[in-house]
């Protein structure tokens, strides 16, 4: 491991540690939801992150089919797994801020069926890199992401023609945000992002010395074979 | 009569598509409907939907159409831009 490592794993904690306390305390309450809306703090970074990770192994996708490097392959499978983890928070903060406020945990609004179907791409890709044989895994999965991509504009151009249960995006969503909230919120999703790339990097290097083992082990039983 | 023409043609295509690839993996039967399903629920909606939507006259079917036909469009290009790269992956 390098020496940023430690650093941004400081950095991390404390960029975690600083957010909590301020969408727990520092954050005005929410007028008409209350507490519950803090939730919100850490659904919609979770969501960013979540959409950023599938965008990079989108690109990482691209990357390996023109390049065919090992780099670009690793670096796919590694944003696809921990975008699945942070769009797993989001289907689960998703209901639990619903319950209370709507009354209901789940509902089958365009959007909410959206976002279960994008996770439920990304995990068959995941899926299918663990299943599929031979030496052409990297290739297979990195079509099978270019189309889940594909899906997903077809997907979030369709929630701009309805209005959908789900509250409006804030960016662009010509939603109002307080100022103060919206600063908290850009505090949370700075500690988000800082937790990827952690998780990114470790899983990388992980994935790495992984290949490395299998390599040799492979190469050992070439040896003994030939003996 | 559109809408049957488009649903059908999307199902075809991914289908086709995703047996070519799920013929490099082990336990096929099962990853075909796994990778499958996930892919072709926006075009499944699409079809649910602007059929409903002819049916019960309520709303406009067009946005569900284009929705349909965008995704044939799209997924068709992807397929045939793909299918030589997964089918050489021997």
């Amino acid at each position: 491991m390098k020496r940023g490592f430690p650093i941004l794993a400081i950095v991390t904690a404390l960029l975690l540690s600083f957010a909590l306390y301020e969408a727990l305390i520092v954050a005005p309450t929410e007028q008409t939801m209350g507490n519950v809306q803090r939730i919100f703090y850490y659904h919609v970074p979770s969501a960013w992150t979540a959409f950023l990770l599938f965008a990079i192994n989108f690109v990482a996708s691209i990357l390996y089919l023109i390049k065919r490097s090992e780099k670009a392959d690793i670096l796919a499978l590694v944003s696809a797994e921990v975008g699945v983890v942070f769009c797993t928070v989001v289907l689960i903060t998703g209901p639990i801020w619903a319950r209370p406020v709507w009354g209901i945990w789940w509902t089958w609004d365009l959007r909410l069926t959206l976002t279960l179907v994008l996770w439920l791409i990304y995990v068959s890709y995941l899926l299918l890199r663990r299943f599929s044989t031979g030496g052409k895994t990297p290739v297979i999965a990195a079509v099978v992401a270019i189309f889940g991509a594909l899906d997903v504009p077809l997907v979030y151009f369709s929630i701009w023609f309805f209005r959908t249960q789900h509250p409006s995006p804030v960016i662009g969503g010509g939603g109002s945000l307080d100022p103060r909230m919206a600063h908290v919120l850009l505090i949370n999703w700075a500690a988000f992002l800082c937790l990827a790339w952690l998780l990114c990097w470790t899983r990388y290097e992980l994935e790495v010395a992984e290949r490395r083992v299998e390599e040799s082990h492979a190469m050992e039983s070439l040896m003994e074979g030939s003996q | 009569m559109p809408i049957a023409l488009l649903g059908t043609w999307a199902l075809v295509v991914n289908g086709t598509f995703f047996a070519a690839i799920s013929l490099r993996t082990r336990s096929r039967e099962i990853m075909l409907p796994l990778l499958l399903f996930p892919f072709s629920i926006p075009a499944l909606l699409g079809m649910v939907n602007a059929t409903t939507a002819v049916l019960t006259g309520e709303q406009s079917a067009k946005f569900w159409v284009a929705l349909l036909l965008a995704y044939d469009v799209v997924f068709t290009t992807a397929c045939l831009l793909f299918f030589e790269l997964v089918l050489e992956a021997e």
